[in-house]
């Protein structure tokens, strides 16, 4: 795993830790069972609270991606294949939703811009 | 779970006055103690060792209470200051050797690690090291004892900004097992914006907050704006304020009324602790 | 406490080793003779004790030792304890004076060893009980009250000795009874030291008081 911090975006450290481990998880570069540092570990390799760590960890024990269990440390957690698609259908739409909403503000029309996505998505599959 | 819980702490002296000081700190975390000169930081922790006798208040460490148990606590304390009065005369091996055997729990290993890590010169007298090499000799001391508690009073002043890093590494290391905490006083705000947990921030004898680093830098918020901005209820809104001609930056401790108060009229930024203790040092003086 | 005692015979062993030196150089050449001899078991000691005590305040190594675990109460204990110790020493060194003494010329009874001995060991006592709740109350400014009554006694010590000396002669050999005579015998030679150890026993129990309340930082 790889975690990489901005000191300067202004986001907040935990959260920079949630986003870049939850990736991770959905693209298959953690898998499950695989176990994570522990939050003092982690605090000590980045250099930053403790608390910072934990409120991570928490977080995504929370939305179902690491166990934690006492003693033994976190794990990257069992998400079923399905969830997994789920939740990266659901990272599209957000993204989708975004595109369109910048090609609003260019004024890019409705076929002009499915026609600029078929051509991407024809020359990525050739 | 605390390390040290300090209730109604008082001192009064010629010139300078402990106002009644009440905060913990948590076991297993690192926790900073800060504060402008003369906020009463060194008087807190000298009165936690003993050093200085309180007019009033309660000290506990895990559960002892101090200076009852005085022996005992203070072998589980690893002790690192800025003034280390050792003896001038000896070498830093025969300081060890007097040192050692206050100590049940030491290890002669520990130290030699440490000792090699900060490329201590064994045979070298006191009086000839630099400030920070003394810092570094009172630091290998206070970690070779296995210290449950590491209280440090201004640890980085003569400490060189390499191993300033290092040393956040060290303290790191320390608490890993979540059984052991640090205490670190500071008026060097940035090496505490990365590793403490909880900053305890004292000014002119007063306790102005202890709690989570993280929740001080999401609740407080750093105001740039031009000075229009600027009236007689806006100002008192304000913990500490610095006008210029071209606008003013001020330090707001409710982030949440600082947006709906300015929106999109001011740029509203995360502070540093040092922008906290700039303001909070700054404010009372205004007002006082 | 007893870390504290060695703590403080390590650090300064070489003071130590270097009194003893001076006092047997000013045997050899002095002090054999007469009975200027038993200033020396009166000077060890009290060097000793005051350089040992007074370095802790000059240099504030004071600030040191208390955030050892250690309680104020352990670091008064350890100087008197010192101080008794070393009282003792003079002791130790005043009898040995007295033998070296033996095989010359002014051989002296040993009533009188035993009591100038123990007026030494008394003197001693009691400017350390004087000395050390001073400096435990005022810091290093107590010696400066101190030295003045010890080159005080220094004076009275060398200059009624020497009177002695003449005057065990006389003593000696007309067994003149007088009121010192009377005084530096039976009674007198426990009385004093006897008072002396109570006194270092109240200064005890004023410095623990005094050290106790005092901010060291």
């Amino acid at each position: 795993m790889n975690i990489v911090l901005s000191h300067t975006s202004g986001e907040p450290f935990y959260l920079q830790i949630v986003e870049q481990l939850r990736r991770q998880i959905l693209t298959g570069v953690l898998l499950p069972g695989a176990g994570l540092p522990s939050i003092r570990q982690l605090a000590k390799d980045l250099q930053i609270s403790v608390i910072t760590t934990k409120r991570a960890y928490e977080e995504l024990e929370k939305e179902g991606f690491i166990d934690s269990k006492v003693g033994r440390g976190s794990f990257v957690a069992g998400v079923s294949a399905e969830a997994l698609r789920e939740e990266r259908v659901k990272r599209l739409e957000q993204d989708l939703l975004q595109l369109v909403e910048e090609a609003r503000a260019i004024r890019i029309s409705y076929p002009e811009l499915r026609d600029m996505l078929r051509l991407y998505y024809e020359e990525d599959e050739s | 779970m605390t390390a040290i819980d300090i209730q109604d702490l008082t001192k009064r002296y010629d010139r300078f006055t402990l106002h009644p000081v009440s905060f913990t700190v948590p076991k297993g975390y690192i926790t900073g103690l800060i504060g402008p000169n003369g906020a009463g930081k060194s008087t807190i922790i000298k009165a936690m060792l003993g050093l200085v006798r309180p007019d009033s208040g309660q000290i506990r460490f895990d559960g002892r209470s101090f200076p009852q148990e005085e022996r005992a606590i203070k072998e589980q304390i690893g002790f690192v200051s800025d003034e280390n009065h050792f003896y001038e005369q000896l070498t830093v091996a025969e300081l060890k050797r007097n040192f050692a055997p206050f100590y049940p729990e030491w290890s002669d290993a520990d130290f030699a690690r440490y000792a090699n890590l900060f490329e201590l010169d064994l045979k070298k007298r006191i009086k000839d090291l630099s400030k920070g090499t003394r810092m570094k000799v009172s630091l290998a001391l206070a970690l070779s004892h296995n210290a449950r508690l590491l209280i440090m009073d201004e640890p980085t002043g003569g400490l060189d900004p390499v191993f300033r890093r290092e040393l956040l590494d060290l303290l790191s290391d320390f608490i890993q097992d979540g059984e052991r905490s640090v205490l670190f006083s500071t008026h060097i705000t940035t090496d505490l914006d990365r590793v403490a947990d909880y900053i305890i921030c004292m000014n002119r004898g007063r306790l102005v907050f202890s709690e989570s680093k993280e929740s001080i830098l999401e609740r407080y918020v750093l105001v740039r704006g031009s000075n229009e901005l600027l009236d007689r209820d806006v100002r008192q809104e304000f913990i500490g304020l610095r006008e210029t001609e071209v606008g003013f930056e001020a330090l707001h401790a409710d982030r949440r009324r600082a947006t709906e108060l300015f929106r999109n009229a001011a740029i509203l930024e995360n502070p540093t602790l040092e922008d906290i203790l700039y303001y909070t040092a700054k404010g009372e003086v205004l007002l006082g | 406490m007893g870390n504290l005692i060695l703590k403080d015979l390590r650090v300064h062993s070489k003071i130590g080793a270097l009194l003893l030196v001076w006092a047997l150089g000013f045997l050899l050449f002095l002090g054999a003779k007469g009975l200027m001899g038993f200033t020396v078991g009166y000077y060890v000691p009290l060097f000793f004790t005051i350089i040992i005590v007074s370095a802790e305040f000059k240099n504030q190594n004071l600030l040191f030792i208390n955030s050892l675990p250690v309680t104020r109460r352990d670091i008064v204990n350890s100087k008197f304890a010192i101080a008794l110790a070393t009282s003792i020493l003079g002791v130790v060194l005043s009898i040995g004076i007295s033998l070296m003494q033996k095989g010359g010329e002014a051989s002296m009874p040993l009533e009188w060893t035993i009591a100038l001995t123990l007026l030494v060991f008394s003197l001693c006592l009691l400017t350390l009980s004087l000395y050390l709740p001073m400096v435990f109350w005022l810091g290093e400014k107590a010696l400066l009250f101190v030295s003045v009554l010890i080159s005080a006694l220094f004076i009275f010590l060398t200059s009624s000795f020497k009177d002695l000396s003449g005057w065990i002669g006389t003593y000696a050999d007309s067994a003149a009874p007088s009121t010192l005579a009377t005084l530096l015998r039976f009674p007198g030679m426990l009385l004093l030291p006897a008072l002396s150890l109570g006194t270092l026993f109240i200064a005890w129990l004023i410095s623990a008081r005094v050290l106790e309340k005092k901010d060291l930082g």
